[in-house]
This record gives structure tokens, sequence and C-alpha cells, in this order.
């Protein structure tokens, strides 16, 4: 069944980077991979100091993919932060039949999408925002919806 | 994301404390998706 495992300061182990990784394929270029698992064992180390909330997304066997919130403010703005998202190699650019025939990064945006309304129903939230990594990614976030604040290349979703 | 590589450390980059008045001018002036915003919270997704 398709579902989105939460992991956070109460139930993440030391062990946390470990299993996360042992489910997930990392890309094949392999100065892509270390950036990767460089980022993985980041954002799990802030997610025991109760810095981000992981949602790792899978469905039986299978694990798609994750993202990690937290958070933020742009200015005096209160925003959802997007920290990481990450997509196991395998399921990199295909729509997915189990998750609406969306691509898995999508259905990972519109996720943090519904998180944010949730939480700006009980304390206030303006915008879910995020830094792309690189100008690819900066395109496939416009394509999603995003927008791009020119100077600092933040994109932000008004919600 | 908000996470960068320097030095070969894992940096973490916080959003703006202080935008310009034509940046502030854009995240005001822009629109909500209403249509994207529908899409993402008609549907169920289950947390465990």
């Amino acid at each position: 069944m398709l579902e989105l495992k939460k992991y956070n300061a109460s139930n993440a182990t030391y062990r946390l980077s470990v299993d996360i990784l042992s489910k997930l394929s990392l890309s094949t270029n392999l100065d892509k991979a270390q950036r990767e698992k460089l980022f993985i064992e980041d954002i799990c180390k802030r997610v025991q100091k109760n810095g981000t909330v992981l949602y790792l997304l899978r469905d039986g066997d299978e694990t798609y993919g994750f993202i990690a919130l937290s958070v933020s403010s742009i200015d005096t703005f209160p925003s959802l932060q997007v920290d990481y998202i990450f997509v196991s190699e395998p399921y990199r650019g295909i729509c997915l039949e189990n998750l609406d025939n969306t691509k898995t990064s999508t259905y990972l945006i519109e996720f943090a999408i519904e998180i944010a309304k949730e939480i700006q129903d009980q304390v206030g939230l303006r915008y879910l925002v995020l830094l792309p990594d690189n100008d690819r990614l900066q395109s496939v976030y416009k394509e999603m919806g995003f927008q791009v604040l020119p100077k600092n290349e933040w994109m932000f979703i008004k919600l | 994301m908000a996470l960068i590589i320097k030095d070969k450390q894992v940096v973490y980059v916080a959003p703006p404390v202080k935008l310009t008045k034509d940046e502030k001018k854009i995240l005001e002036n822009a629109s909500v998706n209403h249509k994207l915003v529908k899409k993402a919270t008609a549907r169920k997704y289950k947390i465990v």
C-alpha cells in the first residue's frame, strides 16, 4: 500500500541515514551519488535534531524517494521549506500509475502543498519555498507551478 | 532544496531574511494556483 513513512526526532535512530540509504538507489554517476549521500546524511542528522521532518514514499517493498520539510520564513513571510527532495534512481522522470500517473517528485511536492495547507489552517503560512540545486531543476519546478525570485534563485508557491 | 556543497561540506542555506522591494512585490502579487492546490489537497495521503 502506498504510504509516507514519517521520520522526526521522536522516532529517528542514530542509524537513520544507514536505513534510508539502504532503501534508495543513488545516481549511477559516482560524483552525483557521493553528493546525494552527503545530502542524505546531513538531512538525517537534521531529522534527529528536530530540524526537519522526512517523509519516505513507499509502496510495499518499493521505495520511491523522500521529501524533507521544515518551517521557515522568507523575509517576514512564514513559509514551509523543502529542505531536500530525493527520487530513487530507477523512478526518476517516470510517471507511476500508483501515484495517480504523476512523477515521484511532483507527488512529493503536492504532498508538501497538502502539509502546508494544513499548517496554514492552524497557524498561518504564506508560501512553500525551495532553492533548486541547478538550472535544470529550476525548469522542473517552474513546470510544477513554482515561481522564481530572480536575484537569489529561491522559488516559491503562494498558498 | 536548501542544501549546497561548499568545500566538500554540506551547507544549509536559509531563505533570504531581507528582500528588495521588487522581490517583495513579486511575492505579494503572485497569485495562488488554485488548480494545483486543489489537486494536491484532494488526494488522501497515508502517513504512518
